[in-house]
This record gives structure tokens, sequence and C-alpha cells, in this order.
């Protein structure tokens, strides 16, 4: 079930990641494209507008609309912290991180899975 | 001291194993749960019991005699609990707190670096971080608010589903404090090595219980299978250790567990509460015989006996503590 009406922080999320996923700066239109969403165009409009506002997102005028770039200030500041967190070694508890316990041996394992996803498998 | 000072040993060792086992094959929430509440309650019951054990052991020696006014032979003839117990007890609990306080700096150190972090994002920053730091996949990090960090050329690898996957699977670990979880679970088996099994575990279920929660935020598991696999291929060179930990996700999201889980949940709630009480009548055990022997020192000279039915209720925090400060103090 897909939940229609979702917190406005998780919507700037989605937005955001697509901005930076794309490499070059996007169009509202663009961006609705690159989600796989069945958002409306006023929704990404006003989102963007939004993520503007905070200082986000940068915008520059191409042909009738605008189109925006993630900003990347914060980044730094964050990617230093998140380096020294994560040199400590025992960082496990506190960042969960996505593929924290993946390996080559898991990434073979995880291809055959993907092969074959329907067939039973002992766990 | 009867054997229910004994019960909790054996309820952490039962639950190191057959608890962490059951919470394998429940739902990731209530798996989660179990251990966390599981772990602390029978470390916090094996801690007090080896509190205990010192106790008694330190009231019957002339060290326990020097410190309040009572005879130490009636705790000598009273207290079933022998030296041979009490030592390895005495060494135990202090081996038991200072891995535990070891541990605790170490995530409090870790988790205040985390809030300092997202608290020092500038305004503009909202729960996405965005860094350009290849070694860092996607993490979440706890904040107030947490913030979900992920890099940019894991954004870029992925598609837009499975983008949504990992952002929906870091947000579920921030929206249920799954990092309490782990400290919690990693703070009891520091001070009980007989649940060294419960933090992998906990681990285990808390990306289970996130990544549940990304399959049903993406409409179905393939985004977050394919995003899994995706990230280990391109990550895979810098992720260490043996685990199999993935295969074990991938699976679970393939084969979700429909049972309720409610009657083991109910059966583990039982348990627990009796390893409590079991706890609390040993402590109220080890009381009883301090009203004893200071009742039958006070019969025995027949004055009036001043700073010793002031510490009632004891749990021996004082006489563990006493024997570093005053290890020399003569016997009375």
């Amino acid at each position: 079930m897909r939940q229609h009406r979702r917190p406005a922080g998780e919507l700037e999320s989605t937005i955001l990641a697509a901005l930076w996923a794309a490499n070059e700066p996007l169009t509202p239109a663009q961006v609705l494209a690159a989600l796989d969403d069945d958002l409306a165009y006023t929704t990404v409009m006003t989102t963007l507008a939004r993520l503007h506002d905070k200082g986000a997102v940068s915008r520059e005028r191409a042909g009738r609309a605008y189109a925006y770039t993630p900003a990347s200030d914060a980044a730094d500041v964050v990617a230093e912290q998140m380096r020294r967190l994560l040199d400590r070694g025992d960082h496990a508890s506190v960042l969960a991180r996505f593929v924290t316990t993946l390996d080559d041996a898991d990434g073979r394992v995880l291809s055959d899975l993907l092969r074959v996803p329907r067939r039973r498998r002992p766990s | 001291m009867s054997l229910d000072v004994y019960v909790p040993f054996v309820a952490a060792f039962a639950f190191g194993t057959i608890g962490v086992w059951v919470a394998q094959r429940l739902r990731p929430a209530q798996a989660t749960w179990l251990l966390s509440v599981g772990s602390v309650v029978t470390s916090a019951c094996s801690l007090c019991s080896l509190l205990l054990l010192t106790w008694a052991m330190v009231a019957r020696t002339s060290l326990g005699g020097s410190l309040g006014d009572w005879s130490t032979a009636v705790f000598r003839r009273h207290d079933p609990v022998s030296v041979g117990v009490s030592i390895p007890a005495v060494v135990l609990l202090v081996i038991g707190c200072l891995r535990m306080a070891r541990t605790f700096r170490q995530h409090a150190h870790n988790l205040s670096g985390a809030y300092r972090t997202c608290r020092e994002l500038p305004a503009s920053v909202g729960e996405l971080v965005v860094v350009a730091d290849d070694t860092v996949a996607a993490c979440a990090l706890p904040g107030r608010p947490g913030r979900i960090v992920v890099s940019r050329q894991t954004l870029a690898r992925l598609t837009a589903a499975q983008r949504r996957a990992v952002l929906a699977h870091e947000r579920s670990h921030l929206r249920h404090r799954h990092y309490l979880h782990h400290v919690a679970v990693a703070l009891a088996a520091a001070a009980n090595p007989l649940l060294r099994a419960a933090p992998r575990a906990t681990a285990d279920a808390t990306e289970r219980w996130a990544d549940n929660d990304a399959a049903l935020h993406t409409n179905g598991p393939d985004s977050v299978v394919t995003a899994l696999c995706q990230l280990s291929g391109q990550l895979s060179g810098q992720l260490s250790g043996q685990h199999s930990a993935a295969g074990r996700r991938v699976a679970a999201l393939r084969q979700p567990i429909r049972r309720s889980g409610w009657s083991v949940m109910t059966l583990a709630t039982l348990a627990l509460t009796g390893v409590v009480l079991s706890s609390a009548e040993a402590a109220a055990d080890a009381d009883q015989l301090w009203h004893r022997a200071d009742a039958i020192t006070r019969a025995d000279r027949g004055t009036g006996v001043t700073g010793v039915t002031g510490v009632t209720g004891v749990t021996g925090v004082t006489y563990s503590a006493a024997l570093h400060h005053h290890p020399a103090q003569p016997a009375q």
C-alpha cells in the first residue's frame, strides 16, 4: 500500500536524493521523471521551492523553468565528522549502516539469490 | 542466602542461547525488544547476584566485622555461601563492571559525537545529508533530529526505487531508535559474557526490521534486495568481516515471518518476571540475614547499636567499595 500523505521531510529527502544522483541541474519536470513516485508536478515544484528557501538547493533559469542543483556546503562538515566516527572502528552500534555487514562472499550470495529469487534456500 | 541467588546466571545462559535462537524466528520488532529487554534484565539480575555474593563474603570476614557492629560469626553460621563461590563472584563482578564501564565510555563517546554532528549542521540541511566521501555508503546518524547520511556515489549508482528503499531503511533505524537497543544490549553483554551472542542477534533483528519497513515503503522487497546487491558489489573492497548477514536479510525479505509470536513473547515475559522475583527474594534473604546478625549482636552486648540499622536494604555496594578504601583496617 502506498502512503498518500507523507511528511514534508520525506518528500524533501526523496527529491534532494534525486538531485544529487543526477549530476546536473534538473528542472521540476526532470525531477518528476527521475522519481519512482506518483507525485503531482505541483508537489515537486512546491517542495523544490521550499528547499530553495532553506538554502538546500540553488537554482538558475533554464528556459521557462528553473533548474535546481543541490547545495554542497553541509557535505564537508559532515564528511569530516563521519570519518572521525567511522575511523574509531567500534561504530556498529551508533551508525546503522545499510551495507555494514557485506563482503565479497555476501555479494556472491546476493547475486545467486537474485538469479533465482523465488527458490527456497536455507537461511 | 538460598539458591535464588544463582537463578539469574542460569537465566542469562538460557537467554544467551535459547533466547537468541528464538529471536531469530520472531518478527523483527518483537525480536529486537525481546533481545534488549531480556539481555538487560538477565544481566542486571546477575550483577545483583554477584553483588550479594560479594557482600556475603565481605560480611563474614574480619573486614566486614570492622565495618559495622555485628558478629561475623552469625554470618558464618547462617549463610550457606561458601568462599569457593564468593571469590569467583568478586572477580566476575570486578571484571564485569570494568568491561561495562569501557563499553559505556565508547558508546557515550560515539553517541555524543553523532549528536554533536547533527547539532552543528547548517540550518539548510534537512533529514538527508549527502557527502562526497565514498567511504560512507549509507547510514543513520542518531541525533535530535537524527539524519540519514548517504554518499553521493551511492545515490548515483541506485535507481529511484532503490534510493527510496535505502532512505526508508535508514529512516526506520532512526524512527525506532535502534541504536538505543544496540547500546543496551552491548552494555548487558559486556557485564555478562553469557550474553555474548546477543549483540550480533540484535543487529540482525534491527536490520530485518528496517528492511521490512523499507519493503513496505517500496511496495515489495525487490528494491531493498537489489539495492543491497548493488551497494555490496560496489563497496565490497571497503567492507570487511566474515559475516553473511546480508544473505540472511535477503532470505528474511523473501520469506517474511507470518506467525504472530505473542505466545512466545508472553512466555518470555513470565520467565523474565520470574528471574526478577528470584533476585528480589535473594536480596530479601540477605537483608534478613543482616537483621538477624544485628539483633544477635545487640542481644549479646545488651546495648543499642547505632549506625547499622540505618543501612538496610543492602545491596553490598557500600561494602565492596569499602573493601578498596580500608583494606588495612583492624578487626574488632
